[in-house]
């Protein structure tokens, strides 16, 4: 990694964070001046802001903490990586918290006034055009968060120390925005408010050819544009209203119901009463049978995260 | 063949996927390639929810 070709080194402290032009195939570091910091990050695509980072994508694609080898894709309908972890010496990042806000430390500290990473966002995007709206949900680099037994999220003390640092391979043309997390008054980082260094390199042509290899990197029919859309143009009026020439046009509508008859022999008979016996599978033999073509397609052919309960592993 | 009719009942995105089952399996019509999901996946199925009564005693 030393042998990259610095472009910028940008400092940004405590309070503040700074909207980047990052072109695709260069590499996009966020380092630990002192350690402990949390780093909110949000994306978008450089030509059409639209397309921005998307923690429930990512989430769905990588699980809740993800690190090196996962991607940053974008929301549906773009649906795209749009960068790539490509190093990560801390392995503790967290896509499961929204950003922090000026609510949050209202209502629960009393703190109207208050360092928050929607805010830094906001005022960070501005300088390119960007409004308040737009701050999406952020990857928040260096935050140690998991679940506890009961369902519920904690954030855990700060893992990182001067030094760690995380690098994105940039996959398209981004405008990266990070900014140093304002939570000082929440576990996030360690209770203290730390600058962080950006640097931005050349990259690898090579590095970046690997990972083009990966199949998530080719290119679906599902991954649509502004061009594909019915409704193209964005909306500048605030006020809804009505379409009166609207149609519906949903995919695959009406849902039709088609009857398949199987017929089981003995041994497949017994088969299917032992698994409608354990009551796990459905109620009815077609029910049970239902599940199991389902189940065995996902266990033998589905690509990626199988999000299956009992069938559990990535894929 | 003795055994039990069974009827599935499946909307044409999921009839989409077992189609797509039969031509990974080389199998001629739906009904057999669900045959195949059952005599492969079951028993798998069933240790996996003797497993989790296991766990869970």
């Amino acid at each position: 990694m030393s042998t990259r070709t610095l472009v910028s080194e940008t400092v940004i402290e405590p309070g503040t964070g700074k909207a980047f032009e990052v072109r695709r195939g260069q590499v996009f570091k966020i380092e630990q001046l002192v350690g402990g910091q949390c780093a909110d990050f949000n994306c978008f695509n450089l030509h059409d802001y639209k397309e921005y980072f998307h923690t429930g994508r990512t989430r769905h694609m990588h699980g809740l903490n993800p690190s090196v080898g996962d991607f940053l894709w974008s929301a549906p309908p773009r649906e795209r990586p749009m960068a790539a972890i490509v190093a990560d010496t801390v392995d503790s990042n967290d896509i499961l918290y929204s950003r922090c806000s000026a609510f949050l430390f209202e209502y629960q500290y009393g703190l109207p006034v208050h360092t928050n990473c929607h805010d830094m966002q906001a005022e960070a995007q501005r300088e390119f055009g960007l409004t308040p709206d737009d701050v999406h949900d952020s990857f928040n680099f260096f935050m140690n968060t998991g679940i506890e037994a009961d369902g519920r999220p904690y954030i855990g003390m700060n893992k990182s120390k001067q030094g760690d640092y995380v690098e994105l391979l940039a996959l398209m043309d981004l405008l990266a925005v990070p900014n140093v997390c304002g939570a000082d008054v929440m576990a996030t980082s360690s209770f203290e408010l730390k600058p962080l260094k950006i640097s931005i390199f050349e990259g690898d042509e090579q590095e970046l050819a690997a990972i083009e290899e990966r199949p998530e990197l080719g290119t679906f029919t599902t991954q649509r544009t502004p061009a594909d859309f019915k409704q193209s143009q964005i909306r500048v009026e605030r006020e809804l209203s009505r379409d009166p020439a609207y149609e519906p046009d949903f995919t695959n509508v009406p849902i039709q119901i088609t009857d398949i008859p199987v017929d089981l022999d003995d041994e497949e008979t017994a088969l299917l009463e032992d698994l409608r016996a354990t009551g796990e599978f459905g109620q009815t033999d077609a029910e049970v049978l239902r599940h199991v073509v389902h189940s065995w397609w996902i266990t033998r052919y589905m690509r990626g995260p199988k999000h299956f309960e009992a069938e559990g592993a990535e894929g | 063949m003795s055994g039990t009719k069974v009827s599935i009942q499946m909307n044409q995105q999921q009839v989409e996927l077992l189609d797509d089952a039969c031509a990974r399996l080389g199998v001629p019509d739906r009904a057999q390639a669900v045959r195949t999901a059952l005599r492969e996946h079951g028993p798998e199925l069933l240790q996996q929810a003797a497993a989790a009564k296991g766990g869970a005693a």
